[in-house]
């Protein structure tokens, strides 16, 4: 058999590291073709190392000296810098796994697309933000989008690709956050770390934080309109609090088909590193009798005005979801450095939503202007907000 | 009121100015709030509007208070439920007063028809775009723009005078007004633009150019509407025999005079942000 080529755009963090984790475990099966990281130089170095990749690309160039006296002797190539990084999505491997965190995930994505690699995205904002700039590409260059976040991985693995017009319904569970049961006046006061408790996914602080203010679900439906064919009526969100399954889609005969498993990022990994065969992971099987009980409930609008927020922005389409993404991150940095409150980010998200006008997004530059705009308002409304 | 001018004395114009610059200040305060500050401001001015008007018509008090009442409830619909709703009541409400007051008043039936649509149409279409994603950005806009159009047209027609531009309907309106309206809108444009949606620092030539273009390919229609908006309503003060609509704003004249090229650029915005967009 030979080797599947692969490039792992991210390879630092928590989703590079599970994917590194499969790679290491079947050697033989993966040809590394590049690894790149921010600037996590001694992570990036040994994880080079260890899976013989051609090609170590840290994304700030200060960093290149470090990496190259980390490289020296190994015959693995260096580079560093934004377009670098770009250049690395760009060789021929079979499948590109992005994995970036943030904005910066955006131009390396966007040019694998356009070469038509296979596509495993694990960077929410390629589809948030850029959605519809990269889906048209992938349509164009006949790239194929596989993604890596759990709940649409189920989507994917569930939804009938060649008859879309026979699925009547998405539901994205979530699994509530750690506010699931407490009051609008209990949420007031929470600090960031109860925030960043999450009961199920042990996850980065920003994440952590959108789970509990449910704006990370709102995301997820945006990503969800833009990876399947369809309106924003058809997709809905139910909270399940143990996230055993990872989502639904419901067909026209009522049947409605889930794709369960235990909350560990290497089975949607895996599929997506096998696809369209499966592979094996050394993923925690689900023992059914041991959970004995899943629980449903629909989320509470008026508790967590994120999801409504992400919703609007969804039907308003254009640049809504950009400035939606850019000022809860704004939000969210300040509820972290404790400059707000919890209630506040949703607050701050809609008075940004509100004041800036929508505009149409035609490229690349346009999401940077888009999102750089964005975050001065957010900047704006979180200063008026500041406790401070 | 582009290039109305001939304010008699300085006092005259001095007083113009300051109640301008209030107006232009609670206007601004209550498109930033939005919520109810906004409902509130327009929905006043509507109902302003309505009195005025059948003031000029001269209609009879009973379908003076039935305008009033029609249009305060329609913004309700607008509000609470949706802006679709509203326009359903609003032309049932017109067409059942009309059909009605036709069999003893028909000249007067179509005017408080039509009435209740000059004033009940802009109401709604601002009301439904504040509501929109990004609604606060998008009537700053309309709002920038409808301004910048009255004061270039009033200050560069009054400085530089030359040919009229419509004698029979508005003897003080000259074409040096029309063009420094225009001109001064599209300044609006661009500023208001840049500050709700794009800085200005930073973009590439290209992008500067293009988006010039995307400006002032909306700016210009709206300010002509605008214009257009004002003379319609010189119009019919013409035809009623009257200077001012009213005498509430000191220096200005009445509401309707005020608003007259807010309200069809409020409605064309709402049908064009309608049309291309999603009707929500």
């Amino acid at each position: 058999m030979t080797p599947r080529s692969i490039t792992v755009l991210g390879a630092t963090g928590s989703v590079g590291a599970s994917t590194l984790d499969l790679l290491l475990r079947a050697p033989d099966a993966w040809a590394v073709e590049a690894l790149t990281a921010n600037c996590d130089v001694d992570r990036l170095a040994a994880a080079a190392k260890a899976v013989n990749a051609k090609l170590a690309v840290v994304a700030d160039e200060s960093c290149y000296a470090t990496l190259k006296d980390a490289l020296a002797g190994t015959g693995i190539e260096v580079a560093a810098g934004k377009a670098a990084l770009c250049d690395a999505a760009r060789r021929a491997a079979e499948i590109v796994l992005s994995a970036i965190v943030g904005a910066a995930g955006l131009p390396p994505t966007l040019a694998a697309v356009e070469r038509g690699a296979t596509l495993a995205i694990a960077n929410k904002e390629t589809l948030v933000c850029a959605g519809d700039l990269v889906t048209a590409a992938a349509s164009k260059s006949g790239a194929v989008l596989l993604p890596v976040d759990s709940e649409h991985n189920a989507i994917f693995q569930v939804f009938d690709h060649d008859h879309p017009e026979r699925v009547t319904r998405i539901i994205v569970t979530a699994s509530g956050g750690p506010f699931r049961r407490s009051t609008t006046a209990e949420m007031r006061h929470v600090t960031p770390r109860q925030a960043c408790a999450h009961p199920v996914w042990s996850m980065g602080a920003k994440i952590s934080v959108d789970s509990a203010t449910l704006m990370n679900k709102g995301l997820e439906l945006i990503e969800a309109h833009h990876l399947f064919p369809v309106t924003p009526d058809q997709l809905e969100v139910i909270v399940h609090p143990q996230s055993v399954v990872h989502s639904f889609v419901e067909y026209i005969d009522g049947s409605m088909l889930a794709q369960l498993g235990s909350p560990d990022m290497r089975t949607p990994i895996g599929y997506c590193l096998a696809y369209p065969e499966r592979m094996a992971t050394p993923s925690a099987r689900l023992d059914l009798a041991a959970l004995a009980t899943l629980s449903f409930e629909a989320p509470d609008h008026a508790r967590f005005p994120a999801l409504g927020l992400a919703t609007a922005a969804l039907r308003a389409g254009g640049s809504a979801p950009c400035i939606l993404n850019a000022a809860n991150e704004v939000a969210v940095a300040a509820f972290l450095a404790r400059a707000v409150g919890f209630l506040d980010i949703a607050a701050i998200v809609a008075d940004t939503l509100d004041h800036v006008a929508p505009a149409s997004v035609g490229s690349l530059d346009d999401v940077v202007a888009i999102d750089a705009f964005a975050r001065q308002a957010a900047g704006r409304a979180v200063a008026a907000r500041s406790r401070t | 009121m582009a290039a109305r001018g001939a304010a008699p004395t300085s006092g005259g114009l001095l007083t113009r100015i300051v109640v301008g610059v209030a107006l232009a200040a609670v206007a601004i305060a209550a498109v930033w709030a939005g919520g109810v500050a906004f409902t509130a401001l327009v929905t006043t001015a509507c109902l302003l509007m309505s009195a005025e008007w059948s003031v000029m018509h001269g209609i009879a008090r009973g379908f003076r208070l039935a305008s009033l009442v029609v249009l305060a409830f329609v913004a309700g619909v607008t509000v609470y439920v949706s802006a679709a709703d509203a326009l359903i009541v609003l032309a049932a409400s017109a067409g059942a007063i009309a059909l009605f007051m036709r069999g003893f008043d028909r000249s007067r039936a179509f005017w408080v028809a039509a009435g209740l649509l000059y004033c009940g149409l802009p109401m709604v279409a601002l009301l439904w775009l504040r509501g929109r994603v990004g609604g606060g950005g998008i009537v700053a806009v309309c709002f920038a723009i409808v301004w910048a159009t009255d004061i270039g047209a009033f200050f560069i027609g009054r400085t530089l005078g030359g040919p009229k531009f419509a004698p029979r309907i508005s003897p003080n309106k000259t074409w040096a007004g029309v063009i420094g309206g225009i001109v001064a809108a599209l300044l609006a444009g661009f500023i208001v633009v840049s500050l709700v949606q794009f800085p200005l620092p930073g973009w590439s030539a290209w992008r500067l150019a293009n988006n010039a273009l995307g400006v002032a390919l909306w700016t210009v229609p709206f300010a002509l509407i605008a214009i257009a908006g004002d003379l319609f309503e010189s119009w019919l003060k013409r035809r009623a025999g009257v200077k001012d609509s009213g005498h509430l704003l000191p220096g200005h004249g009445g509401v309707l005079d005020r608003v007259d090229g807010l309200a069809p650029v409020a409605v064309a915005v709402a049908l064009v942000w309608a049309l291309g967009g999603s009707w929500q």
